[in-house]
């Protein structure tokens, strides 16, 4: 179930892409497309060329090439929680100091959202859920990591944030003494892939670091089915892999 | 083996990229360009030049992977079309056997305004490594630590009874394959010098690894003890020859390790 509601006009930001302005724009671009329908991902392009542009996400994970790499560092801090229902998922935005560090890069965590069911793919397997974290780092630069969501025991982090989510478009929930960390929502083993990608919804920006974690988390059934009850099916569909670097990265 | 490239750029436009690849066509068909084939160079089949030129490197790599390959220019190609479908490091073994073969047949690919050989076997693997090193680091592989543990500083803590200070990334463990150099000598000025350790007994303990890792090299890595932050000795190979030191690290290092040459004159 997909809702399309009018974003105010001051939130649409149409025009060049830069770094710096990539996330801002990922998260308030346009109202002009959809996840299903005649301005489903087939026509994001017209939304958006960088959308028809090759080395875009999400993507199939697979034919990967094994490489020693750096260890991803959460240095996350606790947020209060503050959800926002844009009416094509349900963000939980996150205060400034909480950083992901990958080596001598340092990325600030902005906010974390959920598509149902998973837009990455690791092989031939499908997943229910995907969280998707997304930093920023000064340049502009962005990184996302992938948790992959199966189903099973009941998540403890997310019976904290799931009965605030907002249900209705354009409504947000702000809870300053319920503080939740985006680290609990990920697994403790972060062994990842690493490729380059884009962002997996107009307006595409491409340039993105993706890091897919191979372990996934847990999340009950219920759980499942109440974040897809509040955000409906929102995954882009798998997009070609364009002779693509996919890294299977080996701990240090 | 233009046109084919035309076609090429043809297909491989699409979206808003379709100008672009109208002004790459426009510039292939301008006439000649560019250096020329080195004299004798053998090309890629045709079909593989094809699917390499319009992006369907996977395919170039299942044609050349059909038959039993055994020379070098065909596993140059197919290590092109590995690392050209996204498979570099797959890529690089086979660039890395061929680099220290020495193989000098010539080969020649290019597709349009990108050259992508034109050179000796051995020559064109090595640019590819370097290529590839250049891209894996794009990505944070490999990358170098900071300087002071190049020098082979101690700077591990203590605490764990770890006495190695090993300099690279550590990339991998898995045997590599480098060409020994002829001016290898126990009394060579030139020292190659690949790992560092706080002491000897750790340096002695360790070398076996070093060279399961090389086993070319196997009898002929030596120590070094110098006086740097309280004392190091240092592993590698020493050679009369400057050059052949640097070629030798060159091997080393197109695998992502780390590798210098130093003066061990006094």
């Amino acid at each position: 179930m997909i809702r399309k509601h009018a974003l105010a006009a001051t939130m649409a930001i149409i025009g060049t892409a830069t770094a710096a302005s990539a996330l801002q724009q990922s998260m308030s671009f346009g109202q002009n497309w959809s996840y299903s329908g005649s301005d489903g991902p087939n026509s994001w392009s017209s939304v958006s060329p960088a959308c028809g542009a090759g080395m875009q996400s999400p993507i199939v994970i697979s034919g990967t090439e094994p490489a020693v790499m750096h260890r991803l560092e959460t240095l996350y801090r606790v947020t209060p929680v503050a959800t926002h229902n844009d009416g094509r998922t349900v963000r939980q935005n996150y205060a400034p100091g909480s950083v992901l560090r990958v080596g001598n890069k340092i990325f600030v965590l902005k906010e974390f959202h959920f598509h149902t069911p998973a837009e990455h793919q690791v092989l031939n397997t499908t997943f229910p859920m995907e969280i998707q974290f997304t930093h920023q780092a000064m340049d502009g630069e962005m990184a996302i990591v992938s948790v992959l969501v199966t189903e099973g025991a009941t998540n403890e982090a997310a019976e904290e944030l799931l009965p605030n989510l907002p249900i209705e478009p354009e409504q947000g929930v702000n809870l300053p003494n319920v503080k939740i960390n985006a680290r609990d929502f990920m697994p403790q083993e972060k062994d990842y892939y690493r490729y380059m990608g884009s962002l997996s919804h107009p307006p595409c920006t491409p340039g993105v670091n993706w890091y897919v974690l191979k372990t996934p988390v847990e999340f009950s059934a219920d759980q499942i089915k109440l974040v897809k009850g509040i955000v409906g099916t929102n995954n882009r569909p798998v997009q070609p892999r364009d002779n693509r670097i996919i890294l299977d990265a080996q701990p240090q | 083996m233009r046109s084919l490239n035309k076609q090429g750029m043809a297909i491989t436009a699409k979206g808003a990229g379709f100008a672009l690849s109208l002004l790459l066509v426009a510039a292939c068909s301008s006439g000649p360009s560019g250096p020329k084939p080195t004299a004798g160079a053998k090309r890629a089949p045709t079909q593989v030049a094809n699917a390499l030129c319009e992006g369907r490197a996977a395919d170039a790599v299942d044609m050349l992977s059909a038959e039993p390959l055994s020379g070098p220019v065909d596993r140059f190609f197919t290590a092109l079309a590995m690392e050209k479908s996204g498979h570099p490091v797959s890529a690089r073994k086979i660039y890395a056997s061929l680099m220290t073969s020495g193989a000098t047949d010539p080969v020649y690919l290019d597709c349009g305004s990108e050259l992508l050989a034109n050179g000796t076997v051995s020559s064109e693997a090595a640019r590819r490594l370097a290529l590839i090193a250049q891209d894996l680091r794009s990505l944070d592989v490999a990358t170098a630590r900071p300087q002071h543990l190049h020098e082979g500083l101690p700077t591990l803590d203590g605490g764990n009874g770890v006495s190695a200070v090993r300099p690279s990334s550590g990339f991998s463990s898995t045997p590599m394959s480098v060409f020994r150099p002829g001016s290898t000598s126990p009394l060579g000025r030139w020292f190659a010098h690949l790992e560092s350790y706080k002491s000897y007994q750790s340096a002695q303990e360790n070398k076996p690894t070093l060279e399961a890792k090389y086993p070319s090299l196997t009898g002929y890595i030596d120590q070094w003890e110098v006086n740097v932050a309280g004392g190091v000795v240092r592993l590698g190979v020493r050679l009369d020859d400057r050059a052949d030191a640097r070629r030798l690290c060159q091997q080393v290092k197109s695998n992502g390790d780390y590798c210098a040459v130093l003066d061990t004159s006094p």
